[in-house]
């Protein structure tokens, strides 16, 4: 018998898309937010306001760590930038890898340590989307294998919906069915590029722990081996032994920098080594946003007499390749722009996967007339997954606003709320009609994501107020963008409940 | 980079505007052959000089990836209006 090539590629797409839709999907939704991660983050921590940005930052806090870390080895300087308003200050007793950190907000103009509550934030977001919380239980390989999915699942797309192009520009909003068909297809062409990159550079972050064989053949020490190799570091420090006066004014550096590195900003961080020693030394990384690649851009100096003392080399081929792919997985040179674009594309593909799902269903729902177990089983799947994780979000940032502030372990119980809200949606879709599922669930997060910056306002209106006044916009957007979720689910509640009135 | 996201966006609506299940619902004449072509071309046309406003520009590869992420927003512009267009059409003609 002849096999038919397309036949085979439309097989492959729906099962690829079925098998690996609900773990693809909640891996993508995840992902997707973690593009605003430090926004989120700056938003589940109110308490440290919407501070203007003072002068001289890197001095005042130099001075700051003058008076707190005595006799430190190593001081670190996160200066607030575009996407965070966080100036953080850090020390450690050692330069061992695990040794104390202590670490503080302060605020820009007074000095005054800020201490905001207790929250994962965004962070949650970012490191979900590729553990799925099983960090300890191979999480890795069960993320590598959803990217695997996803490829296959968008090579397979290109021949199952070769007329995708003819059928570019269409939407038919007038049946519901075929709405989520067209914004399906739409979808799947705008977001293939996307798509792919993502895919790629995933399965390429960890190629080590998915063909570890090659590198354990050549180098020893497997990883640790290959990256002694290929990757660039900054030399050991030789300590003098003769005590230092640590430095207390940055400003012949940041001259010297600024005709290196001559854009607004570009210092990303500094850290100073051995503060205390003649031979400490001051490593000034450059801003992410102005590289593809995630390596960091690193100068070093002399810190009494300002002079640049050694510069990181440049990596081999392959490992930049790496780097420039990891760093577009990630993202953090994109502009507030191109940041929404990469956003939007992530709903978009969020939406693809999603829509791929109900779609499954319906068209073979279109053809039986009694449903058997697999189709009841997808459909309480598909709910679970595409409800469940909306109620879940929401449920967090509740969680984040409602929690004693000095509530102990408060980190973890906002994330355990997370995951009990999404439990609490399964349970509910086991108990009662799928009929009613769908439009039980959508009232409820439409709900849930309206009222959420009404209850800010009832909480401390002062936080909305002062990020209007201080025009920066962080607090205000993620506020919209609740409200607009809110809007799109109720929007679909609408839409299904008109619907099920007319049958 | 305005100016190649505009071109952009007009080279897109343009090839839309080639496909006559678009069109009808934009204009009210025929689509002809020669219209059809003449929207094909100066459609790719501003796409290609789009993209290469966009060459010009430094650091390159941001900008390309800026030049792919408005291609996918501006698809789905497009993608909306005239399916807005559509309806509008439709219910005019319903009115009538």
């Amino acid at each position: 018998m002849k096999i038919d090539f397309r036949k085979t590629m439309i097989w492959l797409h729906t099962y690829s898309g079925l098998l690996g839709g609900w773990l693809l999907l909640t891996i993508w939704t995840s992902g997707t937010l973690a593009y605003y991660n430090q926004e989120i983050s700056q938003w589940m921590k109110p308490e440290l306001g919407t501070q203007e940005s003072a002068p001289d930052l890197v001095n005042k806090s130099l001075q700051y760590l003058t008076q707190h870390g005595v006799n430190a080895k190593q001081w670190d300087i996160s200066l607030p930038y575009q996407r965070s308003n966080q100036l953080k200050v850090t020390w450690k007793d050692s330069l061992k890898r695990r040794a104390k950190r202590h670490s503080t907000i302060i605020n820009n103009n007074d000095l005054t340590p800020i201490f905001p509550r207790e929250t994962k934030g965004g962070e949650f977001f970012r490191q979900f989307h590729y553990t799925v919380h099983l960090r300890q239980y191979g999480s890795r390989y069960v993320t590598g294998a959803a990217a695997m999915f996803m490829l296959v699942a968008l090579f397979s797309g290109i021949f199952t919906h070769r007329r995708f192009f003819r059928d570019f520009f269409t939407l038919r909003f007038k049946n519901m069915l075929k709405a989520i068909t067209d914004l399906h297809a739409v979808a799947g062409v705008i977001t293939i590029p996307f798509c792919f990159l993502i895919s790629l550079s995933a399965l390429s972050v960890y190629t080590d722990k998915f063909v570890p064989w090659s590198m354990e053949y050549h180098f020893d020490g497997g990883r640790q081996g290959i990256d002694k190799h290929i990757t660039t570091k900054l030399s050991p420090i030789k300590l003098s032994n003769l005590a230092a006066v640590p430095i207390n004014d940055f400003n012949h550096i940041e001259k010297r920098l600024h005709d290196i590195w001559p854009e607004e900003n570009a210092i990303g961080s500094i850290r100073y080594q051995y503060p205390y020693d003649q031979n400490g030394r001051v490593i000034v990384s450059r801003n992410e946003r102005f590289s593809l690649s995630r390596k960091k851009e690193q100068l070093v100096f002399n810190p009494h007499s300002g002079e640049i003392i050694e510069t990181i080399q440049p990596e081999g081929f392959v490992r930049t390749v790496r780097r420039v792919l990891y760093g577009m997985h990630e993202a953090n040179f994109a502009s507030p722009t191109l940041r929404f674009f990469l956003f939007f594309m992530g709903v978009s593909s969020t939406f693809l996967i999603g829509s791929g799902l109900v779609i499954w269903l319906n068209k073979r729902l279109e053809k039986v007339k009694n449903r058997h177990l697999g189709h009841t089983v997808v459909e309480k799947l598909n709910i679970s997954i595409i409800m469940g994780l909306l109620i879940a979000i929401v449920s967090y940032f509740y969680a984040n606003r409602l929690i004693a502030l000095n509530a102990v372990d408060r980190i973890n119980l906002e994330i355990n709320v997370f995951f009990i809200s999404w439990l609490m949606v399964c349970i509910f879709i086991m108990c009662r009609p799928i009929k009613t599922a769908w439009k039980h669930l959508l009232l409820i997060a439409g709900v849930g994501y309206l009222f959420l910056p009404l209850l800010d306002l009832i909480i401390n209106h002062q936080w909305l107020v002062q990020s209007l006044i201080n025009k920066r916009f962080i607090y205000v957007s993620i506020e919209l963008a609740m409200i607009i979720a809110g809007l799109i689910c109720l929007a679909f509640y609408r839409r299904i409940n008109q619907k099920a009135n007319k049958c | 980079m305005l100016i190649s996201y505009i071109f952009q966006l007009l080279g897109l609506w343009l090839l839309s505007m080639a496909m006559i299940k678009h069109f009808r619902y934009t204009f009210s004449g025929q689509l002809t052959k020669r219209l059809e072509n003449t929207f094909t071309i100066v459609g790719y046309s501003l796409l290609i000089t789009s993209l290469y406003l966009t060459c010009l520009l430094t650091p390159l590869p941001l900008k390309l990836v800026y030049w792919v992420a408005y291609l996918a927003f501006n698809i789905m512009l497009v993608s909306l209006f005239n399916s807005l267009q559509e309806a509008r059409k439709k219910r005019t003609k319903r009115t009538r």
